[in-house]
């Protein structure tokens, strides 16, 4: 475990989706550097093990904040951020972690509506919330923004096509924000994360073989843990080391990008066994 | 905290410029850094500005593409400090700025040699060392001219090209032993020779500036120092081969650098 040191003492966070996974290491990473940190899940039952896991961090659970919301709802999504700022008085760093996802289907079969569930939880969402943080990082003089990509849409993962606009649109947010934002010392990147998540832990039960074949293929011979991994490069560009990277997009997966690994699904494969299925509002 | 206390660490190029910023940076974050330059003196005083900020440095004078130079400095460091963590190649010579059919051909012998050769010849170097400790950290610094199409650098801008493909390539085969080896570039510097630059083209300098996100320069230690320290620390621990950009999103932006130009 990555040593503590206080790298986000003072400094206030938002995470979309923090209690599973990736989302959960960063919040769980940035209690431990000593952030505030407001987070959010559609369902108030997932932060059961969340609320197990920071009473375990001296001094974390007042600096801990759980708000149910619904990351296609951009009426809540504003209102994360804006609970974060009630609570705690500013924000710093918004990770927008949460995606909705829907089940793997051919481009011909696709509903609609999964594309506007997708790019709603994905997309939007990250709009969302970055629209609503731009006020207070302005006015306080900085800020950190942090999207996320992935790599299927480098490779055109089949059946993810939904995804995979919806990921690509992440990267060209982080670039226009970049842009925008910069001269008020807002930083914006975007994460490609090859980790352990709950959507890997459900492909790699279904596919042993395929997981042991796609691990040895990536060049450091693992998949990332979320919190020590993912989220200590996330830390990195939201903490003082990362003052003047911005505009980029990361692949923090040991390498994976570099190797290519295309996982083998099938047509009609649930990865998120209906977990992460927001409905769409309105 | 400092981010890298009792580490070792080898800075190539240290003796100015960028490379000076990140020996700067690492000396002040815990590490014995062994600052070498084939500018003797620039070694020397960038290794005296970390100690007298109460760190620990040594200058080595040495150009690490001559033969036999980067194994034995490599050798000697180990030695002296007990082992190696971090090597920076931040070498990086540069040729009169003139477009491809008026350039010396032998001045891309001269880039690619001080940089790629450079780089490769040191990380064969340090690898046994590094290897030895289970863990490594390699960070090799592109040309700023690098990202977007500057004109009358095509010597300088294919080095960096090929160090980002150094980086990717042996970043896959290393990291199985956990070295890690990664690309930083960092444009803008805050640095003597950019400055003169400025003052000599000061509106092509302002226009740059207003067309780059953060709309400021790069201060050597803090900014390409702290990316390098990214590279460096914890948090990059996963990050093999990549790019990084301690530019405040220049690579965003379109170049303006052409002989000749004025504003």
């Amino acid at each position: 475990m990555a040593k503590a040191q206080g790298r986000l003492n003072g400094k206030v966070a938002v995470v979309t989706g923090g209690t599973q996974g990736i989302g959960q290491g960063v919040v769980l990473r940035f209690l431990k550097e000593g952030a505030s940190v407001v987070y959010c899940s559609r369902n108030a039952a997932n932060n059961a093990e969340n609320e197990k896991l920071i009473a375990e961090i001296p001094g974390a659970a007042e600096r801990a904040l759980f708000v149910q919301a619904d990351v296609g709802n951009k009426e809540q999504m504003f209102g994360l951020v804006n609970t974060a700022v009630d609570r705690f008085g500013r924000v710093d760093i918004v990770v927008n972690n949460a995606q909705g996802i829907a089940p793997l289907l051919p481009i011909e079969d696709k509903p609609d509506g999964d594309y506007a569930m997708t790019l709603a939880t994905g997309f939007y969402h990250s709009l969302w919330t970055s629209q609503a943080a731009f006020p207070h990082m302005k006015a306080q003089g900085g800020g950190r923004l942090i999207h996320f990509s992935s790599h299927w849409p480098l490779w055109g993962q089949p059946y993810a096509s939904d995804y995979n606009i919806t990921k690509t649109a992440n990267e060209g947010l982080t670039r226009s924000m970049a842009h925008e934002w910069g001269p008020y010392n807002i930083t914006c990147n975007c994460i490609i994360p090859a980790g352990d998540s709950y959507a890997y832990k459900v492909y790699k039960t279904m596919n042993p073989d395929s997981c042991a074949e796609t691990e040895r293929t990536v060049p450091m011979r693992r998949m990332g843990d979320c919190e020590v991994d993912i989220a200590g490069a996330i830390l990195g560009l939201c903490s003082d080391n990362g003052r003047f990277i911005t505009g980029q997009v990361f692949c923090v997966d040991g390498g994976t990008w570099a190797a290519a690994p295309v996982q083998q699904h099938n047509a009609g494969t649930d990865i998120h066994e209906g977990r992460h299925q927001a409905a769409v509002e309105a | 905290m400092k981010q890298i206390e009792g580490q070792v660490a080898i800075v190539a190029g240290g003796g100015g410029g960028v490379g000076e910023g990140i020996a700067l940076r690492m000396g002040r974050e815990g590490a014995t850094v062994i600052v070498v330059d084939a500018d003797g003196a620039g070694a020397e005083k960038v290794a005296a500005a970390v100690r007298a900020a109460g760190g620990k440095a040594s200058a080595v004078r040495g150009d690490m593409a001559a033969a036999g130079v980067a194994r034995k400095i490599a050798d000697d460091a180990a030695t002296a400090h007990g082992g190696i963590d971090i090597l920076v190649n931040a070498q990086f010579p540069t040729t009169a700025w003139s477009r491809l059919e008026d350039k010396d051909i032998t001045d891309f012998n001269t880039t690619l040699t001080g940089t790629v050769v450079a780089a490769a010849s040191a990380m064969k170097a340090v690898f046994p060392h590094l290897k030895s400790r289970g863990a490594g950290r390699i960070v090799n610094v592109g040309s700023m001219y690098g990202p977007t199409a500057n004109e009358a650098v095509s010597d300088a801008i294919a080095a960096d090209g090929a160090l980002a493909n150094l980086s990717r390539a042996v970043g896959v085969e290393w990291a199985r032993h956990n070295i890690l080896v990664n690309y930083l570039q960092g444009a803008m510097p805050d640095i003597p020779a950019f400055q003169e630059y400025r003052s000599e083209k000061g509106g092509i300098i302002d226009h740059l500036i207003s067309n780059t996100p953060m709309q400021r320069l790069a201060d050597p230690v803090e900014d390409i120092g702290g990316a390098a320290m990214f590279l460096v620390s914890d948090e990059a621990r996963f990050i093999v081969g990549h790019k990084v950009y301690a530019d405040g999103g220049q690579h965003l932006t379109a170049a303006v650098f052409e002989p000749g130009a004025s504003r």
